[in-house]
């Protein structure tokens, strides 16, 4: 994909997300938000592979790393398009009302769900993920930061998620939200990069990446289930309504068919051993846990919002944008790793190779 | 004239590799009824000796499927049909609960079956070998890489069998009575 097209695009979308703000720009808002949520936890999901690899090394990172480099690079683009909805906090979190007109809950939550502290907690997420992104596309960050980083990162995405998915729709809440937001971005990342980038890569890191995906995969599955039996034993007014509203019409359907797409199909095509091997079928399963991972992602949010038409119209346009906008702003280099992985892949067993070989030095001298 | 009631040929190697490639060479040449012995797991070492343990993952699968429908059917049949009894406002059929436990016992059930065809697949427990008799022998748990090759119906064989281990290099050849 050139320069030109991608500008062409971008500018497309961003013209038809304005004019559709024109008429709506309440439903622009949730369009951004629901695109922005999508494609943002793809992102943060692969610095966390990442600094799992910086913590553990093996040959599964240290072949497809520039995969993963090039999809956290995206993460300060993604934390400049989030900006923007600062503005139009009022069109999207019910608890921005007049506090005497909202239910008794939610007032004692206001503390801290307020617009000012709100704000300030949404710019130290971005800072710091924008650190993190740019200390991990180094070509060789250090070490010793690659702890830490992981924790900062786990509250970060716990307490965004707690932020702006979960409160939209404040009566909710869910201790365990943020660790399944974690596992979903991580395995939606993992998803993609095998979808991108299988071919080029050893069949033994293959069956590796495989089966870390397959671990995460099922991680999600025990944390997703762990929070509806929970919420389902307990019962609780403030609480199951949220899985009502999802379980009824067709959000129902949506929410069986992401679950059957995300989890299930891709979890029984990755347990025979020799078809994780195989290019072909890992970008076969990556492709449909993709889809999964877009309609999930979908049922998570849109309940939570009185949408309009014009939101739903607008949403595909959003997300082209913000696409091209990332791929716009990544660079020729990380382009060409996430859709010619080729060259790449190879210059990684090199690297890789070098990599090993200074370990081996440093831990005999 | 051999001794007719010899098991096999035995033959010593230092190093994994050497094993392997000499397991290869004889199955070139038709051998199949091989053994072959280590002091640690050799990587591709089955797989050089052309076990293929295909139906076990499978048999495991199925196990745990089975297990999994039955528990479900118990306590479906046990919480709706045979003792309906409300529980805290939920309904009968409560599927959340009892997909739990069927997932538990299910996943129980694929490590039985795992476990049980792996001992039955490998012969296991077998408190006795004939290799045992060879002093030698000994070493396959410290040191030594073995390869046994167990007698054909035809007696005369054994001159033949010791040669072809020599000419692999294999080092305390030694016949392995009954």
């Amino acid at each position: 994909m050139s320069r030109s097209v991608l500008i062409l695009v971008l500018g497309l979308a961003l013209g038809l997300c304005l004019i559709g703000g024109f008429f709506d720009p309440q439903g622009l808002a949730q369009a951004w938000l629901a695109a922005w949520l999508t494609l943002g936890f793809l992102s943060l999901g692969t610095m966390a592979l990442l600094m799992v690899h910086g913590l553990t090394g093996g040959a599964w990172g240290n072949e497809s790393k520039h995969l993963w480099k090039a999809l956290a690079a995206a993460t300060p683009l993604l934390a400049l398009a989030l900006l923007p909805l600062l503005l139009f906090l009022g069109g999207l979190f019910p608890w921005m009302a007049p506090a005497e007109t909202l239910p008794e809950v939610v007032r004692h939550k206001q503390f801290y769900l307020n617009a000012p502290f709100f704000i300030g907690r949404t710019l130290f997420y971005l800072t710091a993920w924008c650190l993190l992104a740019w200390w991990l596309v180094r070509p060789s960050p250090a070490r010793r930061w690659h702890a830490p980083g992981l924790i900062l990162w786990a509250l970060t995405v716990t307490f965004f998620s707690y932020d702006w998915i979960m409160s939209l729709e404040p009566r909710f809440y869910s201790d365990i939200f943020g660790i399944e937001r974690m596992v979903f971005g991580v395995g939606g990342a993992m998803a993609l990069g095998l979808a991108l980038g299988a071919k080029p890569l050893r069949s033994g890191v293959r069956l590796d990446l495989a089966n870390l995906w397959l671990a995460t995969l099922l991680g999600w599955a025990f944390v997703n289930f762990a929070q509806l039996i929970i919420i389902w034993s307990g019962n609780m007014p403030d609480e199951i309504l949220w899985y009502l509203q999802r379980g009824a019409g067709a959000w129902g359907w949506v929410g069986r068919a992401s679950v059957l797409l995300f989890l299930v199909i891709p979890f029984a095509m990755l347990l025979p051993t020799q078809a994780k091997r195989r290019a072909g079928w890992l970008r076969a399963a990556a492709l449909i846990t993709l889809t999964g991972y877009l309609l999930h992602s979908q049922w998570l949010i849109w309940p939570s919002l009185p949408a309009t038409a014009w939101a739903w119209l607008l949403t595909p346009a959003a997300v082209v944008a913000l696409v091209a906008f990332c791929l716009l702003g990544l660079g020729a280099s990380h382009r060409q790793a996430l859709f010619a992985p080729a060259r790449q892949a190879s210059q990684g067993a090199d690297e890789a190779t070098l990599s090993v070989r200074q370990e081996v030095r440093h831990e005999n001298p | 004239m051999s001794n007719p009631d010899l098991y096999g040929v035995l033959g010593r190697f230092e190093h994994p590799d050497a094993l392997l490639e000499a397991i290869a060479e004889l199955r070139k040449a038709g051998h199949s009824r091989l053994e072959a012995f280590s002091p640690y797991p050799v990587e591709g070492l089955s797989r050089a000796l052309g076990e293929r343990s295909r139906w076990l993952t499978v048999a495991a699968l199925v196990g745990a499927l089975l297990t999994a429908l039955a528990t479900y059917g118990m306590i479906w049949y046990s919480a709706v049909i045979d003792y309906p009894y409300v529980v805290g406002g939920k309904p009968l059929h409560s599927w959340p609960p009892f997909l739990l436990l069927a997932f538990v016992l299910a996943i129980l059930a694929a490590v039985l079956v795992a476990l049980v065809g792996m001992l039955m697949g490998n012969r296991l427990p077998r408190l006795y070998h004939p290799a045992f008799n060879v002093a030698a022998f000994s070493r396959a748990s410290d040191d030594g890489f073995f390869i046994l090759i167990r007698l054909e119906r035809n007696p005369e064989d054994v001159e033949r069998l010791r040669r072809r281990l020599d000419d692999l290099h294999a080092l305390d050849i030694q016949e392995v009575p009954a």
